[in-house]
């Protein structure tokens, strides 16, 4: 007869066992059932379409254009040898200054600006802002700028192409209509839109973040990387009704919604058609259904930049010698 | 027939030799208020050492406790490093940069000392949807934020809340640019929260492959070399959740350097294009990230050992596991309440243990614990009054490198504390002796004084040795100061009464020979290790 | 005596007896929560208060000589004189002296030779305008900081504002007329002068 060992209990296992579960949860997905994508790609599109430095170069101009003498102080060059953007032997203009005029204009931080305008064959010109500006009227706010922006266009016979780049934050300056929030935004964007008799054409990257508005008053953020071909110049290879790339939309929860364009397959094998909807995906997650855009009259709302707006000069002819 | 007897032998429990009662309540005192327990309490305790159990109950109400958390999380955080990142006048502020800096760095500390306040789960240290902040702080980062004090607070800017992975501080104190692509973030969040620190990793690479990072793509390097991947790929898609705070903070505004941008979330694409993740688990953006860490075993590990480490004055290792397994279950059943696991720590034999037979237990146990800047700071206070101070700030703030010296951390450059005695702690223990033995003395010996004595009360201007009243006295002060009586047979009295005299010879001020005395027992190593 | 009994009576005490009950805790200490009051600044501060800590003194003068005489004019010949001066004033002088070469915050010292013809896009207030080349013919222009100086060999189109006074240029040659020098005629000849005042930041070797 053997009396059997009894083993002997370690010591007390750990209860919870790290390699014990079902996996990981599933994200959780938001709600987009009451949220119409397609409405909000198509406005996000229209915004993207006239993002540019009209806005903030009119603040900047109307800002020069209120000064009184020593208010803002003028510069020829950068106003500040500390600032990054900005060499010495800069070629432009600017201001700076904490002052107020004695029409109750206020000036606060600096502006430089640079233009160009060439006209031989056709008009070319450029514009360059950068600036920590805010300017207040009896307390309301003007304009505020911060950031760096430029633009040029290109523009012979009818048919014009402008390149703009931007990385700035602009406040009071927006007017109504103008595709953009009224209360601002702050933009890191390059784009290069098309126009004219010729040729309709966009294509960009970039985000922009809308202060106070939201589009289908949901979403807060755009970004985007898109390449549109319009209607006119469009070669039979092209597809005027859909963009080639994506838009993403946030909600302000930080949910990203992306709608993927993809209009032509290529050598691929991915399915792609020519019909202005793209693949949503909510998360990262692709979705069983598309959001849908209408280029129709998009090209309408780009307007033709026009040589007046690239000059802003100082110059005070003085008085007769 | 054989009848085998086995004889079930269990693992013999280490053979620990306890701390003595006193010394027990002392350890546990110094270790969660960062004071003595008083006379009555020691006495207490020496005579009935199952009131241990209820001191720990009543220590961990303090709160006092609050603020030894705050400091053991900043030995993870490493957020008190003294710095405010930008001029508090940017945010309209006339306020010491001093005092700023303190308000900056303790932002995600408050939160810890608000989750252990309130019972809350440890994991409310990411799964947040606030932060904290004080008026000064709401001045610098823009915080809704109401109430004179420190209290729960929101950004305007559209972040999300994460606790601690969305707060200002954190990224600034981690700061990325360029091709770093927030991966030095996320290290951050990996060693803080999860205890593991990437850098740490045994990973050897070969001469030619780091040639290639300055010669080649450096992203593309990355994702083609597999030595790289053995990091990169779960220390990318973490890293992808932190574009919203990319910040171009050299020479950037306060506006500039701490405002989220919740359109660069998806930067990540131009970095590493690596989509955001948790260890293999994709992930949709910085809550999602809190999620799950929260759940991941290693973020209770790793709360586990940082208090552990905290308590105990030395770094876990593997044949730590069974007693951490302990302390961990305990937590985790506790729903992560500290101070459950703070209890189950300080109730551990080998806490309350001086010393043990154990040669591999011996290895790992401190036997003797050495007070840190803010505990030596806080105990001579306590006893004395006496508060060392340089523009209003302590020897535990590092603004005059006093903490260092002591063996604390500045949270920058010395970012381990040192346990052990050093020529830099013992010369600060002496010039506070003194100073503080100056006080006691000019306090309790002021023929004016109305109000009790602090430590001289049995002796005045005219006692001398050897009135029962000196040693008397000098027994107390031993008491008072150390918490531990002398044996009747020990000769401090004698010694004390020899250099009371010699001193007084000198230039006949009782004073100066009381604070003498007082400050060599204030040098007593009883106060400096425990 | 007293006080002897006292502290014979005080080593004599021994421990209390247990009873399982702590002591009543004494006052405890209570953390001073965070800062409580906080001066804030409210009036603008953006360092930027100041006025230009240097200056750019910018003059120009010129000449216009156009033929035939008396019109209809179809060439024009001329100079234009510019300076740039840094922190000093120009020296107030009885005539267009060229300036010494040592004269203090000289930085630019230009003149340019002007060859023209009519232009057949005129301003709508002009009476005739020109196309007219820049050539520098004296100093050096890469000091220069006026954003409005030309570079030797450009054409730059100017016209004449009779009502206003005014020479007036078309900027970029794009149709935008802006007012640029005042001018006193006198009969072929159109002279001009101009000035203005910057703040500036000098580079490096100024």
């Amino acid at each position: 007869m053997i009396l059997l060992l009894l083993a002997c209990a370690g010591p007390e296992a750990v209860e919870d066992d790290p390699f014990a579960g079902e996996g990981p949860d599933a994200l959780p997905l938001p709600d987009f059932s009451d949220v119409d994508l397609s409405a909000a790609a198509n406005d996000a599109l229209r915004r993207i379409v006239r993002l540019d430095t009209a806005a903030g170069w009119a603040g900047l101009v109307d800002s020069v254009g209120s000064r009184t003498e020593g208010c803002p102080d003028l510069y020829a060059g950068t106003p500040d040898g500390d600032l990054d953007e900005l060499d010495e032997d800069s070629p432009g203009l600017s201001w700076s200054d904490t002052c107020t005029t004695s029409a109750g204009r206020s000036y606060g931080g600096y502006a430089y600006w640079e233009t160009e305008l060439h006209h031989t064959a056709g008009t070319e010109g450029r514009r360059r802002i950068v600036a920590q500006a805010a300017v207040s009227h009896e307390g309301e706010l003007e304009s505020w700028l911060k950031g760096e922006a430029e633009e040029a266009f290109l523009s012979s016979e009818g048919h014009w192409r402008r390149n703009v780049t931007v990385d700035w934050t602009v406040e009071g300056v927006v007017p109504e209509g103008a595709g953009l929030p009224t209360e601002g935004y702050r933009a890191a964007a390059q784009l290069e839109l098309t126009g004219g008799v010729l040729e309709e054409a966009l294509t960009g990257s970039g985000n922009v973040f809308l202060h106070g508005e939201r589009i289908e008053e949901r979403f807060d953020s755009i970004e985007f990387d898109l390449d549109i071909q319009g209607e006119l110049g469009a070669g039979p290879e092209d597809c005027t009704a859909e963009p080639v790339g994506w838009i993403g939309l946030r909600d302000p929860d930080a949910h990203w919604a992306h709608i993927v364009f993809l209009p032509t397959a290529g050598d691929t094998g991915v399915d792609a058609a020519c019909d202005g909807c793209g693949t949503v995906f909510v998360r990262g997650v692709e979705q069983d259904f598309e959001a849908c855009v209408d280029l129709d009259g998009l090209f309408e709302l780009a307007s033709e930049p026009a040589a007046k707006d690239y000059v802003l000069s100082l110059r005070d002819p003085g008085s007769a010698p | 027939m054989i009848l085998l007897l086995l004889s079930c032998a269990t693992d013999a429990e280490p053979a620990l030799v306890a701390l003595g009662n006193r010394e027990q309540l002392i350890r546990l005192s110094v270790d969660l208020r960062g004071v003595h327990p008083s006379e009555e309490e020691l006495l207490a305790i020496e005579a009935d050492l199952d009131l241990y159990d209820q001191y720990v109950d009543r220590y961990l109400a303090d709160p006092r406790f609050l603020d030894r958390v705050e400091e053991i999380l900043n030995t993870r955080m490493l957020t008190r490093d003294g710095r405010t990142y930008f001029d508090p006048g940017q945010a309209g502020l006339v306020v010491s940069d001093a005092d700023v800096a303190d308000s900056v760095g303790d932002e995600p500390l408050k939160l810890a000392r608000h989750i252990v306040d309130n019972d809350l789960p440890w994991s409310e240290l990411v799964l947040a949807d606030y932060t904290m902040a004080d008026p000064v702080l709401a001045a610098m980062w823009d915080l809704e934020h109401e109430g004179e004090g420190w209290a729960t607070a929101r950004y305007r800017d559209g972040r999300p809340h994460a606790g601690v992975l969305t707060m200002t501080t954190t990224w600034l104190r981690y700061p990325s640019a360029g091709v770093n692509a927030n991966r030095h973030r996320a290290n951050a969040v990996s060693r803080i929260l999860l205890c593991d620190d990437y850098l740490a990793r045994p990973v050897s690479f070969e001469r030619s492959q780091i040639d290639a990072i300055t010669t080649g793509d450096p992203e593309q390097v990355i994702a083609d070399t597999p030595t790289c991947q053995s990091c990169h790929s779960s220390l990318d898609p973490l890293a992808a959740h932190f574009f919203g705070f990319w910040w171009d903070t050299e020479d950037a505004g306060l506006d500039e350097g701490t405002l989220y941008r919740p359109e660069d979330e998806n930067l990540w694409r131009d970095h590493a294009d690596r989509e955001p993740g948790f260890y293999g688990h994709p992930t949709a953006d910085i809550q999602d990230l809190a999620g799950m860490i929260a759940e991941d075993p290693r973020f209770a590990d790793c709360a586990v050992e940082t208090f552990f480490e905290g308590l105990t004055q030395r770094r876990t290792t593997d044949a730590d596991w069974e007693e951490l397994a302990l302390h961990r279950n305990a937590f985790s059943e506790s729903n992560q309440h500290v101070k459950t696991l703070v209890r189950s720590i300080v109730l551990s034999p080998e806490y309350r243990a001086r010393s043990t037979s154990d040669p591999e237990l011996a290895e790992r146990l401190v036997p003797v614990k050495t007070l840190g800047p803010h505990q030596l700071e806080s105990v001579v206070e306590d006893i004395t009054g006496y508060r060392w101070s340089f523009d209003g700030r302590g020897i535990s703030d590092n603004a005059e490198g006093l903490a260092v010296l002591a063996g604390g951390i500045d949270s920058r450059d010395v970012v381990e504390g040192s346990h052990d005695p050093s020529v830099g702690l013992l010369s600060i223990q002496e010039r506070l002796a003194w100073s503080a033995a100056h006080h006691v003395v000019g306090h309790d010996l002021d023929p004016a004084r109305t109000e009790d004595a602090i430590l001289l009360r049995y002796v005045t201007h005219e006692t001398r040795p050897p009135d029962e009243a000196f040693e008397a006295q000098i027994r107390s002060l031993y008491v008072d100061v150390t918490g531990l009586p002398l044996a009747e047979e020990a000769r401090e009295p004698a010694l004390m009464a020899q250099l009371w005299t010699e001193v007084h010879t000198v230039n006949g001020d009782p004073d100066e020979a009381w604070a003498t005395v007082l400050s060599v027992v204030l040098r007593d190593p009883h106060l400096l290790f425990y | 005596m007293a006080r002897s009994v006292v502290i014979v009576g005080l080593l004599a005490c021994s421990g209390q007896e247990p009873d399982g009950v702590l002591p009543t805790e004494e006052g405890l200490r209570v953390e001073d929560t965070g800062s409580s009051s906080v001066i804030l600044d409210t009036g603008p501060d953006t360092g930027l208060n100041g006025d230009p800590e240097h200056f750019l003194f910018l003059y120009q003068t010129g000449l216009w000589e156009m033929s035939p005489f008396g019109g209809p004019y179809t060439h024009v010949v001329g100079e234009i004189e510019a300076w740039e001066y840094l922190d000093e004033e120009r020296p107030r002088r009885d005539s267009a002296d060229t300036a010494e070469p040592d004269e203090p915050g000289l930085i630019c010292e230009t003149t340019w030779a002007l060859v023209g013809t009519a232009s057949e896009e005129l301003c709508p207030a002009c009476e005739f305008a020109f196309d007219i080349e820049y050539t520098l013919v004296a100093g050096d222009d890469e000091p220069c900081r006026d954003p409005d100086l030309p570079a030797s060999g450009d054409v730059l189109r100017f016209g004449w504002n009779e009502t206003d006074r005014v020479i007036e240029h078309d900027v970029g040659g794009a149709g935008l007329w802006m007012p640029w020098w005042a001018a006193t005629r006198a009969g072929d000849d159109l002279a001009f002068e101009w000035s203005a005042r910057f703040g500036v930041v000098p580079e490096e070797d100024e």
